[in-house]
């Protein structure tokens, strides 16, 4: 027993004595880690909410009213931990139809109308109802934007919005003056309840959507949702604020594609290209190490016919792999990728050429496959959670500047913002916010195979 | 064909590097029958050599033939010509049989072979060989002494680096004897062992007159 243990510690000795030499092992163990769990706290904190710990909606409000009342629920709604409010109290107003174009080109997803008489004592039968404007997809957000509503409204002058607007809501159910009179009696006390017991509620309880999705672009359609179906509390009070909605959807987006597929498509789409490029670039170390490296060196050939025949074929496999991914993802959730294929060529020509340059920068960059392995994990990693491949890229204005322009500042940040564009918002590429995403990842693109020729000079061919 | 010998760390894979173009860093000049000889830079004084590296350096995913061809279009073999130059070089090597195989199920006498054969698909007028019989078995190593004989009767210049001492002196008719990156001594075995003033002295032992006999750390 003795003798084994004695052997064990010699070799397990032996084995930390060799991993603390290798610098490629402790970076991978210790700095990758380290890194990560730096760059993921970072972006989840500011992605979804801040300190709060809870994700933060944007909702753009166009207040018609423009009465007092109606300002201090604005004021109201831009207190609330849920709700990002636009435009930024600075910002010049804006009109219910910019809100709708808005929504239509996807630059925003819920908009909140404040009608001309909405806070008005007495109001006109029928009664005048605030119009939530939403794009259907958006179905997580949605919930968050009508908790939020409801609990600024119940908060707005002592709940007197919410008492007017819940007997508002019994009379179009049918209740006689005598049983609102008495309703309003017993509502008094009600009302601090249900808003203590509202205040305390995280705003990311999921909550049932009221109101049907239905896709309605490039038309629009409108209901009245007055309606208490469903039996919970949570659904209750959210319908209790009566809304009038209006679904918009960007016209050629597949009615039963949802953000999260979207999401989910484009991101992984995107990371797992880098990843196996990455991986397929290696093969240059493999081949320096394994010494062919040298017999092609001796040919007759120019030396950079060796990189640029390795970038060929990291394109060539990484076309394949999305054309792969592209069809698979088609087939199995219906996310409408092949509706604009010249967009979609666009789009994955530049991310493969992109993806496959950082592939050679990595490879020609590191003195080992190990080393390659190790940065190419952690360049992927961070790039992925802060370019928007795990998270939606729409959360970023939620965040400061400076980690907004970070954000900005890495490739996959620029290839989510060309398939998000194309598969949420329907861009062509032929749309401004395309090109613009076409012509970053070109340019990533130059500056990495700039700087892994150089590298390849400067490490490969040998001086 | 000459040979080129010494103890490790003397400079002969450094020298050869510098004939086949890998480092251009180097002082001095080159010329190879009588003209400059720039292959570092040079494409078309790369292509009058045909390196042979000490390492294995061919792909063992592909076949013996799949790689011939591979490396006959990287060396400008015209595309009519490939076919018969991979079945000349197929037969050089042994390897006729073997030609569809993976190269990783080869043994590595096998693989030495190819990677010889790799070397001379364009017909160079000079080949260099980095200690090409490294780790192979006699049948092996005697096959490539034959194929590298037949070289030296084709007229092809052979610059051959080599530790096995009766190699050189079967194979080379001039050896230069290198320590501490300079050559120390020239000419055929017998004048070398003249030189040491042991005409009767096999190779061995003149290299080790004139190396010395303490062991290498490089």
């Amino acid at each position: 027993m003795k003798r084994l243990l004695s052997a064990a510690w010699a070799l397990a000795r032996n084995d930390l004595l060799a991993y603390s030499r290798d610098r490629g092992a402790l970076a991978t163990g210790f700095l990758v880690p380290i890194t990560l769990v730096t760059a993921f706290g970072w972006i989840m904190a500011y992605a979804f909410g801040g300190s709060s710990g809870m994700p933060k909606v944007k909702l753009w409000v166009a207040d018609q009213d423009r009465t007092e009342q109606s300002q201090q629920l604005v004021e109201r709604l831009r207190l609330s931990e849920m709700l990002a409010i636009e435009p930024r109290e600075t910002a010049p107003p804006i009109s219910a139809e910019q809100l709708r174009k808005k929504i239509a080109t996807g630059d925003a997803h819920h908009g909140l109308v404040i009608p001309k008489g909405f806070t008005a004592e007495s109001q006109s039968d029928p009664a005048i109802n605030m119009q939530l404007i939403r794009d259907p997809g958006r179905e997580m957000e949605d919930r968050i934007v009508r908790f939020g509503l409801m609990q600024s409204m119940m908060n707005q002058s002592n709940g007197s919005l919410w008492e007017r607007s819940a007997s508002r809501m019994f009379r179009n159910q049918g209740m006689s003056q005598t049983q609102l009179d008495s309703l309003e009696q017993s509502m008094k006390g009600m009302q601090e309840t249900i808003q203590a017991f509202v205040n305390a509620q995280p705003a990311a309880t999921p909550l049932p959507s009221n109101g049907t999705s239905t896709e309605a672009s490039p038309e629009t359609e409108t209901e009245a949702n007055t309606e208490v179906s469903a039996p919970d509390a949570m659904d209750f009070m959210t319908q209790i604020v009566p809304l009038d909605e209006e679904n918009i959807t960007p016209p050629s987006r597949p009615l039963m594609v949802t953000y999260q597929q979207a999401q989910s498509v484009s991101g992984t789409s995107v990371m797992m290209l880098m990843f196996g490029l990455a991986g397929a670039g290696m093969l240059l170390i493999a081949e320096r190490d394994g010494g062919t490296l040298r017999r092609l060196f001796a040919l007759p050939i120019p030396r950079e016919s060796v990189l640029l025949g390795k970038f060929m074929f990291v394109s060539i496999i990484g076309l394949t792999q999305m054309v792969v991914l592209m069809v698979y993802s088609e087939l199995v959730f219906r996310v409408g990728l092949f509706r604009d294929p010249l967009t979609l060529g666009v789009l994955v020509v530049s991310w493969v050429a992109t993806a496959g340059s950082f592939g050679m920068l990595i490879a020609t960059f590191s003195k080992s496959a190990k080393q390659g392995d190790g940065l190419a994990t952690i360049l992927i990693l961070v790039s992925a959670a802060l370019g928007g491949c795990w998270f939606p890229i729409q959360q970023m204005s939620n965040m400061p500047l400076v980690m907004e322009l970070t954000c900005k500042s890495t490739m996959t940040y620029w290839a989510m913002n060309g398939f998000q564009g194309m598969l949420w918002s329907s861009l062509g590429c032929f749309d401004t916010k395309i090109m613009l995403s076409v012509a970053v990842l070109w340019t990533w693109t130059l500056g990495l195979t700039t700087a892994s020729i150089y590298l390849f000079r400067r490490n490969y061919v040998a001086d | 064909m000459f040979g080129l010998l010494g103890p490790n760390g003397a400079g002969k894979t450094t020298t050869i590097s510098c004939i086949a173009g890998l480092l251009r860093d180097f002082q001095g000049e080159m010329r190879f029958r009588g003209e400059p000889f720039r292959p570092a830079t040079n494409i078309d004084d790369r292509a009058q050599i045909g390196f042979v590296p000490q390492e294995l350096a061919i792909y063992d995913k592909l076949s013996a033939e799949e790689n011939l061809r591979l490396f006959a279009k990287l060396m400008g073999v015209p595309a009519s010509e490939i076919p018969t130059r991979v079945s000349e070089l197929l037969d050089l090597a042994g390897l006729v049989d073997r030609r569809h195989d993976r190269v990783q199920t080869y043994s590595g006498g096998m693989k030495r072979r190819l990677n010889l054969a790799a070397g001379l698909l364009h017909r160079p007028s000079l080949v260099l060989l980095d200690e090409p019989t490294a780790g192979v078995d006699p049948q092996s190593r005697n096959h490539l002494f034959e194929s590298i004989q037949k070289l030296k009767m084709d007229g092809v210049s052979v610059l051959y680096t080599t530790h096995y001492m009766e190699e050189a002196e079967r194979l080379c008719d001039r050896i230069a004897i290198m320590n501490e990156g300079r050559i120390i001594a020239i000419g055929t075995p017998r004048e070398l062992a003249a030189g040491c003033g042991l005409p009767d002295a096999n190779l061995e032992t003149v290299f080790l007159q004139l190396t010395g006999r303490s062991l290498r750390n490089e």
